[in-house]
Order: C-alpha cells, then structure tokens, then sequence
C-alpha cells in the first residue's frame, strides 16, 4: 500500500453467549451503539466521516444494509453514506481492508469501518415445501380452492430449517464448519487432548485477562435488552472452572462416531459488535490526531472449503510475498481460535517446509506460529466468535497488545468458511 | 358562467377571503388573512365572511353555482378558531351571547346554503374552524401530521359557541363528541376519518386537486365511496349508546364522573359543555327548529362562561404563554448556534431525564457520568417514560428504539462527542459542580454552551470555574422533567445575552416554557414555594393535621398539598434548599426544626423512600404515615405544643407567606414582570390555571386586605410575616401586583 493507514481509535461490545444476555438486543442497535462510541471519541465531526463500512455474515431480514440502518440508528448524519461487506468470518476485516483500498485510491479519508453479528437472532427458516403451501394458499381465490389446499399440508413441513446450521455449512463441499476441523485434526494428527488443551488455554488465558481489567478499556458497556435491567460489561464465555476432566466428558459434535471435535475446543455461538476510525496516516497527522496504530498492508488467499481452517497459514504466506517482513519480526499475533484443532493445524503448517513447499509455492516455511506470543488474552474458544465482528475485534485487540507489550510489528489473521484466510500486518503507533 | 378561472371578487375590501369560481362551477373561498402564519376569525374575518355568505347565497339562487368549497391559503392550516382576544373582551354574558349568536347565524346560513358545501381541511382545524367545517355537507383533510382537528374551547373556560354542540355529535356521534369538547384534545387525520369527522384523507401533494376531483364527482351524483364511509363509521357507534336516550344517559354519566376526576371541580366550562349536550339530544343535523333551540342554549352558556374570572384566567394564560413563546424573537439576541448534538453530565434519575427530553426531540445525547452504575440508571428513567408513552400509544416498538438510540451512555470526557449544549447535572455541591465544569471545558468547542441544571446554588458560583463563562447560564428543569412544562433560564452576571437566547430557544426547542429569572438564591420558583413548604413544616409542630391541611390546598386548586409536596420532592431535599434559602435570607426563612427531625430518618423522606407523610405503594400515594404522626406528636410535645391553628389561619399563612416572597423577589428584580411570576408558579407548581396565577390571585383578595392580614399573622406568630416594602407600597397607593388597568 502506498501509505499506512492510521486505525484512531476502537471499542467493542461485551461478547455474549448466543441466547444469553444480548440476545434480545438487534444487531443493529448493538452496532450501533459501538459505532456512536467511534464517532463521539474520534476527533472527527460525524459530517466528515466519508462512509460507514460494517462487515455481518447472518444479515436480519429486518435490516438490510445492516451497515445503513447502524448509521442511522447510531446518530451520523443522514449524507454520510453506508454499506455492508461480507467475506464471512472475514467481515470485520474486509470492512477495515475495503476502507483501506478506497483511501489508497483517493476515494475517501476517513472511514468508520466495523462488523456486527446478533447469532441469537439468525431465525429458524420455514422449509421449501411450507413456502410453497403458504403461496398456494395465498394465490387460492375461492373457498374451496382454498379447502383444497389447506388439504395438502402435511405435518412434515413444519419442520424448520436452522439458519445458523445453515450459515454454518459450506454448500460447496457440504460440510458443517466444524466437519472442516475434523478434516484438519485428520490431515495434521492433532488428537483430543491436544485439542483440549489448547481450548483449556483459551479460557484460562481469557479468565486471566478479564480479571486483570485487560479487556475494561476495550468494551463499551451496553443496556441489557429488553428492559434495561443491567449493564452488560463483561464477555459470558470465558469459564472460570473449565477443566480437562470436563473438557473430556463431552461428546464430538460432528462426527459424533469418530470425532475429535467438541463443542468445547470449538469457538462459541456469539453476539457482539465493533468498530473503528480509520483514516491516512497523512490524514491523521494533519488532523494532530494519535492512532492507536497502523495497518501496513493485508492479504487474502483461499483454498480448498474443506480445510479452511488453514486460511491464515495461505493468507500470510501471500503477505509475506507482497510486504517483505519476516516471522520472526512479528511482535504479537492474534490467530481466530473458530477450531482448537484448526489452529493447531495452522501452527503445524506454518513451520511445515514440506508444507510450503506443496501448498504455498514457497522454498521454504512461513515461520512458526509461535503460541508463546499468540492469542495472550484467549480467543473465540473462550470469548466467541460473532462471525461478521471477529476480525475487527482482532486488529482492535491486536493493537491494544502491541502498545502494552510495547512492541511494534503485529499479525492479526483468520480463517474463513467457504476456503479463504485473511491476514493483516499491524504496526504500533 | 365563462370558461375562465380568473378570480371574480369584485369586492375591494376583501382582505380576509378571496372567491372564484371554476368551470365546472365549484366556487372556492380561500380564507388567507393577512394578520399571520394561520387564519384566526377576527372581527373583521367574520364580518367579512358574512358579506361573501351572502353573495354565495345569491349565486346559489340564481344557479351561478354548484358548490362551494372553502379552503385555506396558508401552509399547514385550515383555521386556528376564533381569535382569543374576542373571548376576552366578553365582560358580560350577554355580550358573550350576542357574539356567539352571532356566528352562529352565519354558520347556519352556510349549512342552509342551497348548494352542496365541502371544507378542504389542509391542516390545524381549530374551535371555530372546524364549527365552519362543520357546517359543510362534506369535509376532506391532508393527511399530514399538521392536520389536527378539534375543538378546544373549554381548555380556556369557554365551550364550543358557533354551533359545535350541536353538530359535532351529529357528526361523529355523542361518545366521541363528548370526549372531545370535554376535553379539548384534537384528533389527527386518521381518527377525523375513523369517526366520520371527514369524508376523505389525501396526501398533502394531491390535496387540493384530488379533494376537487371529489367535490366534482359528488356534485355529479357519481361518488358512492363517500356515502358508503358515513355508514362504516357510524356502524362503528354503538346503536344502543347513541340511539337511546339510557345509552346517552350513561355516555354523559361517564363524562360527568371523568370531568369531575380531571377538574376536581374547580373548572365550570365542561360542566356546563356537558349540561348543553345533555340538554340538547333531540332533532337530527337538519333539523332547523332543533337547530335554533340548540343554538340558543349554546350562546347562553357561553356567554356565562366567558364573563367567568376563570375564562379571564385561562385567556390570560394562554397569551402569558404565547409571549413566552415569542420572548425569543422579540427580546433577545441569539447566536444561532442550532443545537444538533447534546450532552448531560451526571446521568442518574434527573440526568436520565434531560436525555430523555433530548432524545424526544431527535437530538443524539451523550450521557456521562463517572461510574457506569450511574449511567445505568440514567438509561433507565429515560427507558421508563418511553414505556409510559408506548403504554399510552404515543409511540410504538420502532418510535422508541430509534429514540432511545438517540442515547448514549459515557464515562470518559473522550466519548462526548462534539455536543452543541452542554447540561450539567452532577450532584448539588458547588466543590463538585465547580470541578466538572472547570475538566468538561478542556474537552469541548470554546463556543459550546453550557448550562447547570442547579434548583439552588449560584450561577456566578460555578461560572467563576470557567475560562470563559460567558457560554454558560442556567437552565432548571423541574421535576418530572416528563411532565413539568416550566424551564427557568438563569441568568448569571457574565452570560452572553445570545446565550440566553438560544437557551430559550432551546427550551422552546425542548417544548418547555422558559423563564428568564435572575441568578439568585433559590431562583424563582423554589424560592416561592419554600416559604411555603417550610410554614407548613412549622406548622406540623402546632399540632395541624397535615391530610386535612393537604384537602385545603387542593380545594383550592393546587394539584397537592404541601405535605405531599414535600413527599414527592423528599424531605431531604427540601430540607436541604431551606437550609440554602435560610442561609441567603436569614430569619424570614428560618427552617423548621421539624423538618431536621424527620430527614434524619431515612426511611421517612417520602415518595422515593416509601414512605413520608403517606405510604407509597408503587409509587401511588396510600394512607397516611402512622410513623410519621407519631414521630410529630414526639416532636410537638418536646416543643411545647400550643393551640392548634384553624383552617383559615393554615391557609393563609402557608399561601401569603408565598405572595409576601413573591413580592421581594419582584422588587429585587429577580423575574422580569408579574405575569411571568404567575407564569412559572403555574408552570413550575401547578398552581391553578384557572386563577390566573399567585399574583392575579393576590391581586384579588387585595393587596391591602393581604398587608392587613399579614400584619395580624406578624403580631401572632413572628416578624416573618413582615410584610414586603413592595406589597406595603402597593397597599398604600391601592393598586394590584398587576397595573390598575389590568393591561393584558
């Protein structure tokens, strides 16, 4: 990229467990409410934000163009245009990476950019066969036109079609997420306990965190829906007691004959929000404004649906080529924990010449991605994974890492359903 | 008739109105008055409208006309009514007669007109207006937010005087039409069409062509839609309400109970709105014998209630609060800042409040405390009036959540944004206010205004902690901010004289009424109730019986007592604001030693804790306290006792205690004229509309019948009861608060 492009400032919501304490709050009013948070702190009038840029995979019905409704909703004036990305688990990057392209090409300065996921409400869905017996008898004129119809329903039609199981399953290769890790644990060797373990890491890291206050400055407190009876401040996920023995006791998910992966090495069901204030670097200094940090450059890359998970090994791969920097200059990295067995993979890839040599077209490996400087505070095992928010949440909590660890280079990076990784190298201010 | 559509008024007096006819024959009346924004039936509008009745009358004869539309010429409204200022120059009911009588002759000649009548309402449809409308055969209205039809007139001691008794219940049935002279509400389009009360609601771009293309096909005989409405509607009415006379009976049974609860009977005009209707059941809206009898009942009870002090009161307030209203325009400079975003300092329940009433408006508030248990609970009382007026059907499910977006909770002077207005309302501690307004100015525009929502401590006070306290004034709100229309603006002795503009206009913004009241102890309004509050508090250690002393006050009219005022205010709190007004005015405001007594008990400070002088059950006041009266009789035999006041000597020294201090307080210039004092104690307490205020009020007993009584009060009970120089002056020279002549 020509320029850096300056990342001001950020919040997030709490991250809640679907059907827990947020589940009653739209995602549009929990964007929202992130996004008047960006805009009250940012040093910028709200006229003068170019566009609003807000990534969201399970778009509500009620709510199209999420990304407009949130700026409305959030207050900006009505000139400030909007409109939502979708690069699946990706989308609040691709919010923060499409701001970035369009400032380089001189398109806009500044841009508040965001993802936002409500999972609790992704709704059950009327099957085809239902749909296609409420038509007929919408279109039935005479009564006995309409007899004849209502004689035709049979009580298999009201079997719903999940959503999220739904937005969760690939349809090109026909595989549920969680059947990807499977296929990775498979590839990679990575047993239960291996899996566990790392998932037990996931939520002692992340109790450790919460506890210090690491996370009190990152979250904007939100009214708890529908009532307003408390202030939700904390993430529901992280789990105090989570142990081995209780790890072990659950059952595989997906293959549940064979399998290795449970609910609890996966990332969880997860409502929240975030957003940021990006601008030029330039911009940001004529403004005499203080970014948390910088995005130097970014990739995407894809492969296979079927192993997915290694998105990020091929995304940095790809960075790597584009931005000369080496792994062992990475100060910090925040890898999206969607599947303990996943990232493992990723790790196992990553310092894989073998692997390099086969898959990325390279001589030699990318570097290791070392555990002893990822994912410090847990990640979506433990805090979640609201699908369109998490990137943002990454590059957010990335650069807040870099500035208390006092180092400067930092990799945020995830894998995405469907067979793609994002990867995105954050410098501190 | 040619084919042209030039306009064919040949008078050249016409000001009011202007006729022409098209070729299809509909003649149109535009009424377009010349005086303002909307049409008021002025004398010279009504005589006017009488000339060309009479030329409508004579095309009619001789076939020159089809139909007759009238319409408006102004933007947003039909007819505002009748103008107020005739109301108030009734002085006499049979001046109040001949003047009803008289529009109402006119109207009937329309509805007799010979030709079919349509009102095009494009807007407001008020008291007179809509009597006009009325008298049409058929009515259409705009379908705008702007179109609001009613009829008003009890709200100012009158009733409905050019017919509307006898046609709003053949129009939209008894129910409705009691409902709505009773109460004066307005309904909107979608109501008036509901019940019958118009034909046809179009869009405001298709207004006028669609209502002609209409009026054209009914004058052809070849509409049926409307026709087919009139009976929808009317099978929406209850037949056995309507129809019978035991169904009416019970419509007005229901109406008298409701009035009584409303008015506490204090108010004559719907009483007697009711006795006409009730009166005047019989004949069917073309019924001209029934026409006339009706008629003449209506002209004579309004020609009673418009010689009545309460109307004269009511009038008076109405302009009172006009003037408030355009005190902006007229009297002060402005910056012209538009206020696009707020903020509130100190969340809270006051703090949840003022964002609340921010948030109404559409305006974005950001809402900063120091703990988010705060804001917490400022988003809550905000969250608890959008569901009182959800409840009530003022907003719905979206209404609401796109308002209660418009509030943002904070805890760091980064999150406020860039607000236009500041509000400030932490705690009552000027160490406290001083400190927040000295850290919020480093975080805002050096232009930004700021105001202190403060009930007591000085202005100047907490300007002196500002770098630049020219930007900042007072703006008190009164609590409930939900319901309390009054906002005293402050000013301090370093605000811009454009500030205080745009805070009334932010006030008036807000849908307040502002009163611009000096920087002193107190300010006005609580200034004026203490002396009150705090006699009554004195009192209870004479052994009053404070639910009795609380009937006195509210037979008179005061929404409550001053015992259950100190329960709705906290005692805590009103011993705090005495001690303050104690401190500034010394012996005269001497804090009864009672009051020390019970704010030491924390579960005695009233409605928030419970329990006060009552028991609070959710919120609604139950019993009296027994806790409470014992802990008085401890009290009172402590002190000695004494003889027990009478009721007179109760009232009297609670309520002259509050004219003596309103006297000092004009004296001191504190409130630019009486008719703003009386404006905000209205406002501001309640005090009873229908006496025109504490002044007026004062202004009637006599001020020298007031000084005399003062005096007897002083010998008996303490020099605080001196009577104030002004008061004393105004006695002596025998002349009101109010100038002799009374100047309206």
């Amino acid at each position: 990229m020509k320029e850096r492009i300056a990342i001001i400032d950020g919040i997030r919501s709490p991250m809640a467990k679907a059907g827990t304490v947020l589940k009653d709050t739209p995602a549009d009013d929990l964007g929202a409410a992130v996004v008047r948070e960006v805009m009250n702190r940012g040093g910028v009038a709200p006229g003068e934000i170019d566009e609003v840029i807000i990534g969201n995979v399970a778009q509500p019905a009620n709510a199209a163009n999420i990304s407009r409704v949130i700026a409305l909703k959030a207050g900006l004036p009505i000139e400030v245009p909007a409109y939502t990305v979708h690069r699946n688990c990706a989308s609040g990057m691709e919010s923060i990476t499409d701001a970035a392209t369009k400032i380089s090409a001189g398109r806009g300065s500044v841009y508040l950019a965001g993802g936002v996921e409500s999972m609790s409400n992704i709704p059950l869905l009327f099957n085809r066969e239902y749909t296609a017996f409420i038509n007929r008898l919408m279109r039935a004129k005479t009564g006995r036109d309409r007899v004849k119809t209502l004689l035709s329903f049979r009580l298999r039609m009201l079997k719903p079609e999940i959503g999220l199981v739904q937005g969760l399953t690939d349809p090109v290769s026909g595989l549920i997420m969680g059947m990807t890790a499977e296929n990775l644990a498979r590839e990679f060797h990575i047993t239960r306990e291996e899996q566990d373990e790392y998932a037990l890491r996931s939520h002692q890291l992340a109790v450790e965190a919460r506890d210090a206050g690491l996370f009190d400055d990152e979250i904007l407190p939100i009214p708890r829906y529908p009532d307003f009876a408390e202030m939700v401040s904390r993430d529901v996920g992280p789990r105090e007691g989570q142990s081995m023995e209780s790890l072990a006791k659950l059952k595989p998910y997906f293959d549940r004959r064979s399998g290795t992966v449970t609910v609890g090495n996966s990332s969880q069901v997860t409502d929240g929000a975030a957003a940021v204030l990006v601008m030029g670097e330039k911009e940001a200094k004529r403004r005499g404004l203080k970014p948390m940090g910088y995005l130097r450059d970014f990739a995407y890359a894809s492969l296979e649906p079927e192993r997915m998970g290694l998105g990020p090994v091929y995304a940095t791969a790809r960075l790597m080529e584009q931005t000369r920097f080496r792994m062992s200059d990475v100060g910090y990295i925040e890898l999206n924990e969607a599947f303990a067995a996943q990232v493992i993979a990723c790790e196992r890839a990553s310092d894989s010449d073998e692997f390099a040599r086969r898959y990325l077209n390279r001589d030699r490996k990318i570097g290791a991605f070392d555990r002893s400087i990822m994912n410090l505070q847990g990640g979506a095992i433990a805090l979640g994974h609201p699908v369109g928010m998490t990137g943002t949440r990454l590059v957010l909590h990335t650069l807040r890492e870099l500035r208390r660890r006092n180092t400067s280079l930092g990799l945020a990076t995830l894998c995405v359903g469907g067979g793609q990784g994002a990867a995105l190298l954050l410098e501190a201010a | 008739m040619n084919a042209t559509t030039a306009t064919d008024t040949e008078s050249t007096t016409a000001t009011y109105f202007t006729m022409e006819t098209d070729e299809g024959g509909i003649t149109t009346l535009v009424f377009d008055s010349p005086d303002g924004r909307v049409n008021t039936f002025t004398r010279a509008a009504i005589e006017e409208l009488a000339e060309h009745v009479t030329e409508l009358e004579r095309r009619a004869a001789e076939g020159s006309t089809r139909g007759v539309m009238f319409a408006s010429g102004k933007e947003g409204n039909f007819i505002a009514g009748a103008d107020i200022h005739l109301i108030r120059e009734i002085s006499t009911p049979q001046e109040g007669r001949e003047a009803a009588a008289a529009g109402q002759a006119i109207f009937a000649r329309i509805q007799d007109l010979p030709v079919p009548t349509l009102a095009a309402i494009n807007g407001s449809c008020m008291g007179g207006g809509l009597e006009l409308a009325l008298s049409c055969d058929y009515r259409t209205a705009a379908d705008s937010p702007r179109t609001k039809i009613g009829l008003p007139e009890t709200q100012l001691g009158v009733l409905p005087g050019w017919g509307g008794t006898f046609r709003l219940p053949r129009t939209v049935g008894w129910k409705q039409a009691t409902k709505m002279i009773l109460s004066g509400s307005p309904v909107d389009a979608g109501r008036a069409l509901r019940h019958g009360l118009v034909d046809a609601v179009y869009p405001p771009a298709f207004f006028d062509e669609w209502t002609r293309a209409l009026f054209g096909r009914l004058l052809d005989g070849a509409d049926d839609r409307v026709a087919r409405g009139r009976r929808k509607a009317g099978k929406r009415r209850s037949w056995i309400l309507e129809r019978t006379p035991v169904g009416r009976a019970l419509i007005f049974r229901a109406a008298a109970a409701d009035v009584k609860k409303r008015t506490g009977g204090h108010y004559p005009a719907q009483p007697e709105a009711l006795r006409v209707l009730r009166a005047t059941t019989g004949g069917a809206l073309g019924n001209r014998q029934a026409r006339r009898r009706a008629n003449a009942r209506e002209a004579g009870a309004f020609g009673r209630l418009a010689a009545t002090e309460e109307s004269t009161n009511l009038t008076r307030l109405f302009f009172a609060r006009e003037a408030a209203k355009r005190q902006e325009a007229l009297q002060y400079a402005r910056t012209d800042r538009h206020i696009s975003r707020a903020a509130v300092l100190g969340a809270g329940v006051m703090g949840g409040r003022i964002a609340w009433l921010f948030s109404s408006r559409d305006v974005p508030v950001v809402m900063k405390d120091i703990a988010w248990d705060a804001v917490h609970k400022g988003y809550q009382s905000a969250r608890e009036v959008y569901d009182q007026l959800r409840a009530r059907g003022k907003y719905d499910d979206r209404e609401v959540n796109l308002k209660l977006n418009a509030i943002h909770g904070a805890v760091s002077y980064e999150s406020i944004g860039r607000p236009d207005v500041v509000v400030e309302a932490v705690v009552e501690r000027m160490d406290v206010k001083r400190q927040v307004l000295s850290e919020l100015e480093s975080h805002i525009a050096d232009d930004t205004i700021v105001v202190s929502n403060t009930s007591a401590l000085s202005i100047d006070g907490m300007a002196s902690a500002l770098r630049h306290p020219e930007r900042f004034a007072g703006m008190h709100f009164f609590n409930p901010v939900n319901r309390m229309p009054l906002v005293e603006v402050i000013r301090g002795e370093r605000t811009a004289d454009a500030v205080i503009g745009d805070v009334v206009a932010l006030a008036l913004r807000l849908g307040k009424t502002p009163v611009v009241v000096k920087n002193s102890p107190g300010f006005l309004v609580n200034r004026l109730l203490l002396p009150y509050l705090n006699e009554a508090a004195v009192m209870l250690g004479e052994g009053v019986d404070y639910e009795a002393a609380d009937r006195l006050f509210a037979d008179f009219g005061m929404p409550m007592g001053p015992y259950t005022l100190l329960d709705e205010v906290g005692i805590d709190v009103g011993f705090h604001v005495a001690a303050t007004l104690n401190e500034a005015f010394g012996d005269r405001m001497a804090t009864a030693p009672v009051l020390d007594a019970i704010r030491t008990d924390s579960s005695l400070l009233g409605k928030k804790s419970g329990a006060g002088f009552y028991v609070y059950e959710n919120g609604k006041r139950r019993d009296a306290n027994p806790r409470m009266k014992e802990l008085i009789r401890g009290h009172r035999s402590s002190s000695g006792g004494g003889a027990r006041p009478g009721d007179r000597d109760i009232f009297d020294r609670a309520m002259l205690n509050m004219v003596n201090e309103a006297a000092y307080a004009l004296e001191e210039g504190v409130v630019g004229s009486p008719e703003e004092l009386d404006l905000a104690m209205i406002m501001g307490t309640g005090f009873p509309p229908f006496r025109g205020g504490l002044l007026r009020w004062a202004d009637r007993e006599g001020t020298g019948a007031i000084r005399d009584r003062l005096q007897d009060l002083r010998a008996r009970f303490g020099e605080r009861f001196a009577p104030a120089p002004l008061l004393a002056q105004y006695a002596d020279e025998g002349r009101g608060f109010f100038t002799a002549a009374d100047g309206d």
